[in-house]
């Protein structure tokens, strides 16, 4: 009997490639703040998301930053997809959650043996850099408003309208300090996008969200309805 | 450690902070509203927002107000 999944990479596999893989995956619960792989240290297993939200993080003068998103679109250890074995980043558990993990090798092995699962998670990793560039992107040429804007956006497609998460978790996110949270909530909370209670945001407008956000927001998005969902033609957002 | 919160008014109205974050002394608070206030003076004026009126409003728990600081009072570097 073939393994459910609301993960939507592994739902892009064929019955027989998603038979055999799942020999080897096990469902696990996943609390906020669970670390999937830690820098610089061996990643024992690849996580395929299927619910819940994690970040990969990486380090600068001893500051933490987040690079990238996943959620049950994608999986987490692109590194070892690329047959790499350890990788500066780290990643944990934003949002409690639930995954099927593989081992490293054993996902390793699989992608030797199967090339559409090879193909979908190199599909997805082009994704996930184009995510990480989009996040340099927004650092470099957008307000916080808007970079709040757009990483609310990419919780909201992972985890839902209600997003709990404090202004602390944020101030790491958009690697400002947290007043500066504070005041950028308060300005999206103004134009009635959220509503902003204590370590919750409950997304009322997205299409309000989608016009502040701007082009800090899509270009990923688009490429991953392409590549993985099959949607369409090579495109600008929406 | 007791816990400071760091409400930001702009004129009339006042971006609340929920949450606080504990800080070992007032000094402290008042060193992290600095920082804070640089931060969020910058992003005005790259925005080329309006500053005047605003501030950062220290409360501790019992929400009492621990210090203001004028977001203009950090245009100079030994405030």
């Amino acid at each position: 009997m073939t393994m459910k999944t609301s993960n939507v990479l592994l739902q892009r596999l064929a019955a027989e490639e998603m038979e055999t893989l799942s020999a080897h995956l096990e469902r696990i619960e996943l609390k906020r703040g669970d670390v999937l792989f830690e820098s610089y240290l061996p990643v024992p297993y690849v996580y395929f998301l299927e619910a819940g939200l994690s970040s990969e993080i990486a380090t600068t003068s001893g500051k933490r930053l987040e690079v990238g998103c996943v959620g049950r679109e994608g999986f987490s250890g692109a590194s070892v997809a690329l047959g790499v074995d350890v990788t500066p980043h780290g990643a944990f558990m934003q949002i409690d959650g639930q995954a099927l993990r593989i081992p490293s090798s054993e996902l390793q092995a699989a992608m030797d043996a199967c090339f559409p699962l090879r193909r979908t998670l190199l599909f997805y990793i082009h994704v996930f850099m184009l995510q990480i560039a989009a996040t340099a992107i927004a650092d470099a040429k957008h307000t916080v408003e808007q970079r709040l804007a757009r990483w609310i956006l990419m919780a909201q497609d992972r985890a839902g309208d209600e997003l709990p998460l404090t202004h602390e978790f944020f101030s790491l996110m958009l690697g400002v300090r947290r007043p500066s949270v504070t005041d950028a909530l308060h300005v999206l909370e103004g134009m009635h996008c959220i509503k902003a209670e204590r370590s919750l945001v409950i997304v009322r407008d997205r299409a309000s969200l989608r016009q502040i956000a701007g082009d800090a927001y899509g270009v990923p998005e688009a490429e991953y309805r392409r590549l993985i969902l099959g949607d369409g033609a090579p495109s600008s957002a929406d | 450690m007791p816990r400071y919160y760091f409400h930001i008014r702009r004129g009339e109205e006042i971006a609340m902070d929920p949450e606080g974050v504990e800080l070992a002394s007032p000094e402290q608070a008042h060193k992290e509203a600095v920082l804070a206030a640089r931060e969020l003076l910058a992003a005005r004026l790259l925005n080329g927002e309006p500053i005047d009126g605003d501030t950062i409003e220290i409360k501790d728990e019992q929400a009492t107000l621990v210090d203001t600081l004028p977001l203009k009072s950090v245009l100079d570097p030994k405030a």
